[in-house]
């Protein structure tokens, strides 16, 4: 696990890890930066997909359930007008629409989350949620002490093994 | 600490990043005499809605005729007040979502204690319509459950219409306030020990911050930032259609969505700047919340006094262009009735001190911004309560007019509102990250350039 002060330096460690054929390593960053994490290969998110399932199924949902609790009635006088009146259902069906959307997005980033940060547990250093950036690279022991070597070249400020 | 701007920008990036921490952090570490003022002011306003919440006590024990309420104006202050907090939450979304999505970089440093605000509105206009019931108890019969009545909800009902959007609106707020304060939690977590540690490591969810975190953080933030910005209009669009759906002159109007939309919007950032000119001080965050963005907040209330003064004029024009003589008879009636000179309040209030704003020295006074906004917030309230009240009290038979007023209980509950807003927005202002620092960073780092990085 490497550490940087700066963000150039962690964007040219990421790099050399490249250079070096060594896959699968994880960037820390204090805030979000689109080069940090179009470098770190983090360019997709299923939570988009998430909240537009969440979306439909909000809306059918609730036009389900009206539509169902209305034909529940034993008797509605409704003054020749149609028994089911899909104007205020829509209403009804448009904000459910909206809170099944929001709370699949929200679902689906803390389970994403929590599967993007599986493995980086021990790794975790208090000074990346203030200022600095981290590299996780996952290699066998006996290349620890060069790759150790050259995040050092590129910037890192320190570095360990976990 | 300085009214300029780029006191933290002038730092090299690292250096900024940690004077960000540093100084939001601070925000939580009370010292008197900053301590003195928090805490004072929040047993004030614990102790004035203690003493609303004896008054609703007294008024469920005897009943709602302590109130000024009576036919024909069954809709009062409660409900206008409803409509007034209501109006305050919406603001807090838009300086936070619409913003966002426009990529208006000045909200960062207001979306924190805008979005705080959005959510304690939410909790003090729900308690309105609960008081307005007189027998709040009964409130769950809003919710569609099967029930021994053999009974189900009037979907066709504004009413229930208003309850779904309002309930949706505050969940989805509160989702979106707590999303954005997860990486900042953190922060506090990382830099904390003891209870406090416990507390922020379970808000913060376990966040370590890797690009993967990230990308589904903000993938999650924008599209809640796009379903809050639809969802705020729709809104307060439906609060104004328990208003328009009905034949009452004065009421039964198709500009009315989106004349409240922007009614909602002008009284929340009014609110914004009352809450945050004494703010900045209390909180010490002046590097972070500058008197520009103050300033923009005055440009944006000018846009939308403006917006307001056109839907206040096509109003009195279709009242009279359309020729029904029970529309005209209302706007004669609120322009010279017993609701004159608050028709006439709301006017100098919302339409002509705003225009204040268009000199550039004004809206960098912070005096003049705290007054004007104080200012804009009585004439907000006057409007609700000319529109609901003047159009109920005078329908269209001569011999069922009648007059409102509301009781010193009113008063006393409409008080003990104001002071269960401040209260809970103290509250947790005073106790999470007043000003975004994940998007503080953010934002240093996009404006600093790249030095010698491979493509």
């Amino acid at each position: 696990m490497a550490i940087f002060e700066r963000r150039d330096d962690l964007l040219a460690a990421i790099a050399e890890t490249g250079a070096r054929r060594v896959g699968g390593a994880t960037a820390f960053a204090p805030a979000f930066d689109e080069r940090i994490l179009r470098a770190a290969g983090a360019t997709d998110s299923p939570v988009a997909s998430w909240t537009l399932a969440g979306g439909i199924a909000g809306a059918a949902s609730a036009l389900a359930f009206t539509v169902w609790t209305i034909r529940q009635w034993p008797t509605l006088v409704v003054s020749g007008k149609p028994l089911i009146p899909w104007p205020p259902l829509l209403i009804i069906a448009f904000e459910l629409m909206i809170l099944t959307a929001a709370a699949a997005a929200v679902i689906a980033f803390l389970v994403s989350a929590r599967r993007a940060r599986r493995g980086t547990r021990g790794a975790y250093d208090p000074s990346l949620s203030d200022a600095r950036f981290g590299l996780l690279i996952p290699c066998e022991p006996a290349r620890a002490a060069e790759i150790g070597d050259a995040m050092t070249m590129c910037g890192a400020v320190t570095w360990r093994i976990v | 600490m300085s009214d300029e701007p780029g006191a933290v920008q002038a730092l090299p990036v690292p250096d900024a990043m940690r004077r960000v921490t540093r100084d939001v952090l601070a925000t939580l570490e009370w010292r008197i005499p900053s301590w003195l003022a928090y805490w004072g002011a929040v047993g004030l306003c614990l102790f004035v809605w203690s003493i609303a919440a004896l008054v609703w006590a007294y008024q469920i024990y005897t009943g709602l005729h302590i109130t000024g309420m009576l036919h024909p104006v069954m809709w009062g202050a409660y409900i206008t007040s409803f409509v007034f907090w209501i109006g305050i939450a919406h603001s807090g979304t838009l300086i936070s979502a619409i913003l966002f999505l426009l990529r208006a970089h000045w909200r960062t440093s207001l979306a924190r204690a805008a979005e705080t605000m959005t959510i304690v509105a939410v909790m003090t206009a729900g308690i309105f319509p609960i008081l307005h019931l007189g027998r709040a108890w009964l409130f769950y019969w809003l919710v569609p459950y099967p029930n021994e009545r053999g009974l189900w909800v009037n979907f066709s009902s504004p009413l229930i219409w208003d309850a779904t959007a309002v309930g949706t609106y505050f969940v989805v707020s509160f989702l979106f306030w707590f999303l954005a304060l997860i990486p900042d939690f953190a922060a506090v977590r990382d830099r904390s020990s003891g209870w406090k540690r416990w507390i922020f490591e379970r808000l913060a969810l376990g966040w370590t911050g890797t690009a993967a975190e990230w990308r589904h953080f903000r993938t999650a933030y924008t599209l809640l930032a796009a379903l809050i910005a639809v969802l705020v209009v729709s809104v307060h669009s439906i609060v104004s259609w328990d208003f328009a759906v009905a034949v009452v002159p004065g009421w039964h109007s198709t500009i009315f969505a989106p004349y409240f939309v922007v009614g909602a919007i002008f009284s929340g950032l009014a609110m914004l700047l009352t809450l945050m000119v004494p703010g900045r001080f209390l909180l010490e965050i002046r590097d972070y919340v500058t008197i520009d963005h103050l300033e923009n907040v005055a440009k944006l209330l000018v846009a939308m006094s403006l917006l307001l003064t056109y839907s206040y004029g096509s109003e009195m024009f279709f009242a009279w262009y359309r020729g029904d003589p029970f529309e005209r008879a209302q706007w004669v009636f609120r322009a010279g009735g017993g609701y004159a000179p608050l028709f006439w309040l709301t006017l100098l209030c919302n339409s002509v001190a705003p225009l204040a704003f268009l000199s550039r020295r004004v809206r960098r006074n912070t005096t003049a911004l705290f007054a004007l906004s104080i200012v804009i917030n009585v004439g907000m309230w006057s409007e609700r309560f000319v529109i609901v009240v003047a159009s109920l009290a005078h329908e269209y038979n001569a011999y069922s007019w009648g007059t409102y007023r509301p009781t010193v209980f009113e008063w006393t509950v409409l008080a003990g509102s104001a002071a269960w807003f401040l209260f809970w927005f103290l509250l947790l202002i005073g106790h999470i990250p007043a000003v975004p620092m994940a998007e503080t960073k953010e934002r240093l780092l996009e404006t600093a350039p790249l030095e010698g990085v491979p493509a």
